[in-house]
């Protein structure tokens, strides 16, 4: 059984991961742990965190009323759809700390792609969906609104230690989605790059992802999403990290903000 | 669980390393990878540290010498397997056994070692330089296989609440999900931490949705005594290692507490690195 997390910003209601969810449910038991934090980041309010500052923009007594009701619709959701849920309710404490504590006893972060934190900052991904892609304990998926199965795996390789901890992990995570096609992409724009022990990783995806097959494109990553991802059904992108260094400028910052913020894509992020 | 790699000295062979791997692959359905690694030189071993090391060669079976003194290794590992179904590969890794499997580590799921593999003559430590260095470094986990192995009942997961004990704890569940229904035990020790609830209830929170039976057990002491204690006792079970890394571990790679440890206690254990 998968335990996912989900985190709730306080009166919010997360509808449209909830609708993924029980998408995902016939294909696997899950366990659904939603975390309740503030909705308000105290933490870049009292300047502890590299944030942006935000002021509190909510009545407390208002969202108390709204926790409490979309709790109810919570547990009603799940109970129709027999998902196993837990709620745990962690409002006092700072949002970003207690998510990271969470994602220490979870398999998987579900976020939305779209309304993390949007009250505080709407440009996405904002500072506390980088901050929660950096520091999360788990893997996370990044979930458009219109969030579908996946059609086509995008596995993003630059021969890094990252890359494929998150290929293996996806693996581990999601046996169910790996007999749909799989592509390993390596971008370079060198013409006659190679790719970095092609034998090793090919053996390896070959293992686990059952329709598999390696995509070397000579372009910058930007062209990738207006070609490529554009003759895709539904991808998905496996990626390692997020604007961390260890992975290379094919699969960097730039590339998977311009995925989830233009394109919609659900991304996989995993790192150790 | 799909690729298992088992690391063996190309000189020496040992059944029971054989034996555990096969029944670790055949439980996952995965194919095993018995490497076959050949130190050939102390020099190559020291060129190994440098930053000029030429690459090891890799090289398969076909073709080579009948004389050749590995191959015989070879022909007896691809049996072993026939006999038990699972499907194999052999890989004949020569010059830079660390290196070697170091670099394959990031492309396998899961490497089993022979606690006794060492190449060089002159290294009589045990466990060897080759075991304490993918032990370290390997970017897959690493099960040490027991000396003899009759099955496994029980997983024993060490757990002190940190980030790299869970880790290690969902690293095996994911690789041998075959386990849930086997008892789970989460040893913690304690000398004189307070303990976090809420920690507490949510690793159980985990843990019952990957096992069907859990037990947790509370010791008090210092954490590498305490364990090693506890582990005497069992039989027929693997140790999960995430917990105390540093005290345990380095133990563990003392050659003068090491090899008390290991052949005393006698049971697989895994290990894996955030």
């Amino acid at each position: 059984m998968k335990k996912l997390l989900l985190p709730v910003e306080g009166g919010h209601y997360p509808q449209e991961l909830l609708d993924f969810v029980s998408t995902l449910q016939p294909m696997a038991p899950l366990l659904l742990t939603a975390a309740i934090v503030p909705e308000t980041d105290y933490v870049s309010m009292a300047g502890l965190r590299d944030l942006p500052s935000s002021a509190p923009h909510s009545c407390f007594g208002d969202e108390e009323r709204m926790v409490k009701y979309n709790r109810k619709r919570l547990e009603q959701f799940c109970e129709e759809r027999g998902i196993k849920l837990a709620v745990h309710e962690d409002r006092e404490d700072f949002a970003l700390p207690c998510l990271r504590r969470e994602s220490r006893y979870a398999d998987l972060m579900l976020l939305n792609s779209a309304h993390f934190f949007e009250d505080l900052d709407k440009d996405q991904p904002n500072a506390w969906m980088k901050e929660m892609l950096h520091r999360s304990e788990c893997p996370v998926l990044l979930m458009p609104d219109k969030a579908t199965l996946p059609g086509e795996l995008i596995l993003a390789y630059d021969g890094s230690a990252a890359s494929v901890f998150a290929i293996r992990q996806f693996a581990y995570l999601f046996p169910e989605f790996c007999r749909v096609q799989a592509t390993l992409v390596y971008i370079h724009n060198e013409f006659d790059a190679k790719i970095p022990e092609e034998d090793a990783v090919r053996e390896l995806c070959g293992l686990h992802y059952k329709k598999f097959r390696v995509l070397k494109l000579k372009m910058r990553p930007a062209d990738f999403y207006h070609t490529w991802i554009g003759m895709m059904s539904n991808p998905w992108l496996v990626t390692g990290s997020f604007g961390r260094s260890a992975l290379s400028e094919t699969f960097s910052r730039s590339f998977s903000t311009e995925l989830i913020r233009e394109h919609k894509v659900p991304v996989f992020v995993a790192h150790k | 669980m799909e690729k298992i790699l088992l690391a063996m000295d190309g000189s020496k062979q040992n059944t029971y390393a054989i034996d555990f791997a096969c029944y670790l692959a055949k439980l996952t359905q995965s194919r095993l990878t018995g490497v076959f690694l050949e130190g050939t030189s102390d020099e190559r071993m020291q060129g190994f540290l440098g930053v000029d090391e030429p690459e090891g060669v890799e090289e398969m079976t076909n073709g080579l010498r009948a004389a050749d003194p590995v191959l015989q290794h070879v022909h007896r590992f691809r049996e072993a397997c026939l006999c038990r179904e699972v499907p194999a590969k052999v890989h004949r890794d020569r010059g830079v056994p660390v290196g070697d499997i170091l670099l394959e580590s990031r492309f396998s799921d899961l490497i089993v070692v022979d606690p006794e593999t060492s190449f060089r003559s002159v290294d009589k430590s045990f466990p060897g330089r080759f075991i304490r260095e993918v032990l370290l470094a390997a970017e897959c986990p690493v099960v040490v296989s027991p000396y003899r192995f009759e099955g496994l009942d029980e997983v024993i997961f060490t757990y002190n609440g940190i980030s790299s004990s869970v880790f290690a704890i969902k690293q095996f569940t994911y690789l041998l999900p075959e386990f849930r229904q086997k008892k789970a035990v989460v040893v913690n020790v304690r000398n004189g931490e307070e303990v976090v609830i809420e920690e507490q209830y949510r690793m159980k929170e985990w843990m019952s949705a990957h096992y069907d039976e859990v037990e947790f057990v509370v010791l008090k002491g210092e954490a590498s005594d305490e364990l090693f204690g506890y582990l005497l006792d069992r039989k027929n079970a693997i140790v999960v290692l995430g917990a105390y890394g540093r005290g345990i571990l380095s133990r563990f790679l003392k050659p003068s507490h090491a090899s008390l440890l290991l052949r005393t206690i006698n049971l697989p254990i895994f290990i894996a690195h955030r």
